[in-house]
């Protein structure tokens, strides 16, 4: 694979153009790798509506019914479903780990024992998340992936 | 059926341990014949506790011990609501203790196997979040 950087003073927004003659595994890895930082979450927080990217995104909540985004230090009240949210996300580093959460594996820093099977997940930040025994399989291929 | 799936490694481990604890037992006290029915009501008891512990992972407990301890006190009740309606067992002191201790075996056995898988795969997805990282 042939890499070129074209560095431009006069260019304000970084463009990515991709020539291959069909779009392989590897390829397509790297494809969903960039389209996770162009992908913004819209989330509202003091009444202000804000476009989130999903790599500053942490993990995606669902609490009675309404879903959550949550940054380093803070939540945002999401319109869409976690189901939704989920099906968007498929390609980039988001899990679902459990009936209400999305976690961005990017900020995994490790997992430990928990009652019953599941899995305690800490993050980058210290916080930490549940990890249902149904989708430990998920996270760890998503991991692999 | 996702749920199922996750939960039909433990319930084909556990059905193995009982089979073959339950055999050894009978030939230790000299039956050697087995019903195939009873492999049914087995199955059949595994589903059911498999319903059960589904609601139990509701429950908040203080520790895996302490769950440990109310998922297995729930399966022994449930062993003796089959051995009465199916007939395993005949409620005598000794066939009790004999139950009782089968159920240990099978217990310790399925939950020491268990414990090891579950440790082999938090070890797995640690080295893998640490290859990644680094």
């Amino acid at each position: 694979m042939k890499l070129t950087i074209n560095q431009n003073s006069n260019q304000n927004d970084p463009e990515i153009i991709i020539n291959c003659s069909y779009v392989d595994k590897s390829l397509q890895k790297i494809i969903d790798y960039i389209t996770q930082y162009t992908f913004t979450i819209e989330g509202e927080s003091d009444s202000k509506i804000y476009q989130l990217p999903i790599d500053k995104i942490y993990y995606i909540e669902s609490v009675d019914g309404k879903t959550y985004l949550y940054d380093k230090n803070n939540s945002y009240f999401c319109r869409q479903s976690l189901a939704t949210l989920e099906e968007k996300l498929k390609n980039t580093p988001f899990a679902r780990v459990s009936k209400i959460c999305l976690l961005n594996t990017s900020y995994l820093r490790c997992v430990e024992p928990y009652a019953n099977h599941r899995l305690k997940a800490e993050l980058s930040n210290g916080e930490q998340i549940v990890i249902s025994r149904n989708y430990i399989n998920d996270l760890r291929d998503k991991i692999k992936a | 059926m996702k749920k199922l799936m996750s939960h039909m490694h433990a319930i084909y481990t556990y059905y193995t341990i009982t089979v073959l604890v339950v055999c050894v037992f009978n030939l230790l006290r000299g039956y050697t014949l087995m019903d195939i029915t009873w492999f049914l009501e087995l199955l059949l008891f595994f589903i059911v506790f498999t319903v059960i512990e589904r609601f139990m992972e509701k429950i908040r407990f203080k520790n895996s011990f302490t769950c440990t301890v109310a998922i297995s006190a729930a399966a022994y009740c449930l062993v003796l609501i089959f051995s009465y309606l199916f007939y395993w067992i005949r409620f005598t002191p000794l066939e009790l203790l004999f139950a009782t201790l089968m159920f240990l075996i099978i217990t310790i056995a399925g939950t020491s196997y268990m414990r090891y898988r579950y440790k082999l795969q938090i070890k797995e997805i640690n080295d893998l979040l640490q290859k990644k990282n680094s």
